[in-house]
């Protein structure tokens, strides 16, 4: 017989794996995540140390779990002077301290010049990092394993199948509308969604911009440090707006090829990716030549996540974009997902965000300290999860955002945990009305934003 | 105590207004207030009106300022009393530092403060109370006058006696000022104002002054009167979105005085080590600077940058901790703990070994010893102490964002001022000092005064 953990991941492609009642699945959960923590304990420095604190090495309920995990801002606790000053060495112990990676010190970075050196380096030791993309903070690095990628890769897949009905038929042109990334895992989970939809005779569409890069977005942030250290040469601002203005502008002629070949393909049916914000100005190219739903497929599908990343967007864009492309709601895919859980969580019929099996769903105050109780109906509360997949680090992370979570059967029909379309990061609210005279030189960085 | 609606009134031109018809919730606490309608057209005279203070002499300003100041003493202010009350609804600082920031009020209006602030300022205060006549050397006239402003105060909420300096600032001035109160306080500035015009209720400066709340960033309200038809100056208290969102509303006429959102750093020399007592002192007074408003102060330091061997720097670490806990009169010995985030940071730097730390990061006061400074902002009673091998190197780490430099030796400071000062920074002071300031000094490296006047000429050119 196959242990808990096991059988929790096999659950990954079961067409039934969203009707699980929570009460049924726990005692299953629980001793799977005592499986994970046994495998990881003695491999994550962190994770050891939170075991020794907590004083006790075995989960019984959920309340457990807590003081195990990891806040999101831990996969970003290097510091940015080591990035500055090229440590790749001190880069990987700490990626050792907080993952299931390996420092062996026989094999130093000595030699490495660059970040993405330092990323390929480990890969060549099937260590994946992955990073955030934001420029404008410090960004989140995760390392996962192979499996995690893959795992990570054919949940994306699975997902898309449960949430639109579509099987994995190859019959599909795929058209990725967003700025390419050069991530390993995002290029995996590309990979996975054309081997599973795309047709064969069709080729794959790319947005045709060069991706970006882990090292130039680091190179960014980097930037960023160095002006607010006051240490950043003018000519090195300039050459870097400079080269934003040209992303800027390639990015632009991108999008008309984007909207051509899009109206070419319009009596094809079409697997279409990217975030809501990138697809807008797509949606308005498409427009203004004068097509609309009618001219595209109506078997059409959109795969996205996410929310409007900051960008503002007229009422009504959601619509606008579903309607030019032939795409109905229930053929559009809309996950929520996070960088630091390798699983993504899907939008059912009823508007709502389902967590899937090997997930345990920690709903917590806002401080991110106790577990709140939510049997009882929907409650606000901080996401936290414990992603039983992950084997490269440890699953069990404090998200940095607010949601409306319910563990009552939903109304869409399945079971498990699910989550309102508002979600909202904390960090947004403390903005608002705060005025204080405390605060740092980042409030004086501007123009790399 | 969330439940319960506090009343927050206005303060309108010399006259309370009570209604609590607009519901509104505290950033910090979410506690429940209600104020008045906010009538747009009370708030902004006309142009075409003269200020009402212009008339008055500044000496007798300062006489009301000052027999302000002793009626707030808190003994025997009821209105300041109640404030206190209601302001633990609202203010994550604990009752016991408002009131011991109450106490201290009256003391920012005493006579020689005032006196210094003006003479610190303008050359000759006369500037102040009428037109004073230059005569170049063909013999022109230049009759100048610093004439009132009209200005909007962008209150901080992290200091709840700030408003007291800015009144007097506003009334030195003869201002026509308009008071934006900040969501953690809706209610100390409307007690000042109103004690004030208990004082006379008719004093010309009293009509001069509003003290109103609205949600900061409510573009209803700022859209409408950031204009220089208006207002003459917005000066911010600090930083923060709230701020950021008034610069778009800057243009010709409406300018910000900005005393910006700071940062502030110690630093101490060998000489620390040279007995047990000089540790025991030098220690005692970096807690003191680090934990000024539990450290929700832009001069309360964050960073120890200094010098000595290992072992030493250990030692004085475990001191400082110790200090870092104690009850002081603007410091709880067990303040609100760190963010989880930034405790899980220290975690993991402390597994891999980078740093250590003393004390507990449980709000009674932690040191964080380090090689260089941390990435996250120390706060919550945290003091990052960073080695360095001399104070020089430390300057590195000054920036336009460093207010309050707290040095120790004494002696030390004049070779690095002319460096902190390129550097950035803007005062240099005795560490254990950081609280306290010479009258009449300047703030952030500006006399805000001259800065608020509308400089007026009136030039007889007759060759």
């Amino acid at each position: 017989m196959s242990s808990s953990l096991e059988q929790l991941l096999s659950l990954r492609d079961d067409p039934g794996r969203y009707s699980h009642r929570p009460d049924d699945l726990l005692p299953v959960q629980i001793e799977a995540a005592n499986e994970r923590l046994e495998m990881q304990i003695g491999r994550i420095p962190l994770l050891s140390n939170r075991v020794e604190s907590a004083g006790r090495e075995t989960i019984k309920e959920p309340e457990d779990l807590v003081p195990l995990l990891f806040a999101h801002n831990t996969y970003k606790s290097y510091a940015e002077s080591w990035l500055l000053e090229g440590q790749w060495d001190r880069m990987a112990r700490w990626l050792s301290t907080v993952s299931t990676y390996e420092f062996d010190t026989a094999h130093s970075f000595e030699g490495v010049a660059a970040f993405d050196d330092w990323i390929e380096r480990l890969e060549d030791a099937h260590r994946f990092v992955a990073c955030s993309s934001g420029t404008t903070g410090k960004p989140a690095m995760l390392g996962s394993t192979e499996n995690d990628i893959n795992f990570g890769a054919q949940c994306n897949v699975s997902a898309f199948s449960w949430s639109t009905g579509i099987g994995p038929n190859k019959d599909r042109k795929f058209f990725g509308l967003g700025p390419p990334v050069k991530v390993t895992r995002n290029e995996r989970i590309r990979k996975a969604l054309i081997a599973a939809f795309g047709s064969e005779t069709a080729e794959p569409y790319q947005l045709p911009v060069p991706p970006i890069s882990a090292g130039s977005v680091m190179g960014m942030v980097m930037l960023r440090r160095r002006i607010a250290d006051g240490t950043a040469q003018p000519s090195e601002v300039a050459e870097f707006e400079r080269a934003s203005a040209e992303r800027q502008a390639v990015v632009e002629s991108a999008q008309a090829d984007a909207v051509e070949t899009l109206i070419k393909a319009r009596e094809e049916p079409l697997l279409l990716s990217g975030f809501l914000p990138h697809l807008y100005p797509l949606t308005q190219g498409v427009r203004e030549q004068g097509y609309s739903g009618d001219d595209f497929d109506s078997s059409n599908a959109l795969f996205t996540a996410g929310g409007l990343k900051g960008v503002t967007l007229p009422q009504g864009y959601r619509e606008f974009i579903l309607e030019t492309f032939g795409v109905s709601e229930s053929r559009l895919c809309h996950f929520y997902s996070m960088q630091e859980v390798n699983t993504c969580f899907p939008r059912c019929t009823a508007h709502r965000y389902h967590v899937a099996p090997w997930v345990l769903a920690l709903p917590l105050d806002d401080p991110g300290e106790r577990l709140l109780e939510a049997n009882e109906g929907a409650i606000e509360a901080r996401a936290a999860f414990l992603d039983l997949s992950l084997e490269g680090r440890w699953g069990g992370v404090i998200s940095g955002d607010r949601v409306n979570i319910d563990f009552r059967a939903c109304q869409c029909g399945n079971e498990g945990p699910h989550i309102g379309l508002d979600i909202v990061r904390y960090s947004d609210l403390e903005g608002g009305d705060k005025i204080t005279c405390a605060g740092t030189i980042d409030a004086y960085v501007r123009g790399t934003a | 105590m969330s439940d319960a609606v506090l009343p927050a009134p206005f303060f309108v031109r010399g006259r309370m207004v009570n209604e609590s018809t607009v519901r509104h919730t505290s950033r910090d606490l979410g506690a429940s207030f209600a104020t008045p309608e906010l009538d747009l057209d009370a708030i902004v005279v006309p142009r075409s009106e003269l200020p009402p203070a212009l008339g008055v002499k500044v000496d007798e300003i300062i006489d009301l300022l000052v027999e302000t100041g002793e009626a707030l003493s808190l003994d025997k202010n009821p209105h300041m009393q109640g404030c206190l009350e209601q302001l633990s609804a609202t203010n994550p600082l604990p009752r016991r530092i408002v009131e011991n920031l109450y106490r201290s009020a009256p003391g920012l209006l005493n006579r020689e403060s005032l006196e210094t602030m003006l003479s610190s300022n303008f050359d000759n205060r006369q500037v102040l109370d009428g037109w004073v006549t230059r005569v170049d050397q063909l013999g022109n006239q230049g009759h100048l006058r610093a004439f009132p402003p009209r200005m909007i105060h962008m209150l901080a909420g992290n200091a709840p006696a700030g408003c007291i300096a800015s009144v007097a600032q506003g009334a030195l001035v003869k201002g026509i000022n308009l008071f934006k109160m900040p969501s953690s306080d809706p209610f100390t500035t409307v007690a000042v104002l109103r004690t004030m015009a208990e004082v006379d209720a008719n004093h010309p400066v009293v009509r001069s002054m509003s003290a109103v709340y609205w949600p900061g960033g409510d573009d209803t309200v700022e859209r409408t009167i950031y204009r220089p038809q208006f207002f003459d100056r917005i000066v911010a208290w600090g930083g923060g979105p709230a701020i950021m969102n008034v610069i778009k509303y800057l243009g010709p006429g409406i300018q910000l005085v900005s005393f910006d959102p700071k940062s502030s750093i110690s630093m101490v020399g060998r000489e620390v080590f040279e007995s047990d007592e000089i540790l025991a002192d030098v220690a005692d007074r970096v807690a003191q600077d680090t934990t000024v408003y539990n450290q929700d102060a832009c001069l309360a330091s964050r960073y120890v940058f200094i010098e000595g061997e290992q072992l030493q720097i250990e030692r004085f670490c475990d001191v400082l901790a110790g200090r870092l806990a104690v009850d002081r009169d603007f410091a709880s010995a067990q303040g609100p703990p760190l963010p989880a985030d930034i405790r899980g940071e220290i975690e993991v730097m402390e597994t891999m070994g980078e740093l250590k730390t003393w004390g507990r990061s449980d709000g009674s006061g932690l040191v964080v010893l380090s090689d260089r400074p941390v990435d996250f902002y120390p706060s919550n009673k945290t003091s990052n102490v960073v080695k360095v091998t001399a104070l020089e190197d430390a300057v590195r780490f000054v920036n336009v964002a460093t207010q309050t430099i707290g040095m120790y030796p004494w002696h030390r400071k004049p070779e690095l001022r002319d460096r902190v000062a390129s550097a950035g920074g803007q005062r240099l002071c005795r560490v254990g000092t950081a609280n306290k300031h010479v009258p009449g000094g300047p703030h952030d490296a500006m006399f805000a005064l001259q800065r608020f006047v509308h400089w007026m000429a009136d030039d007889d050119i007759t060759q």
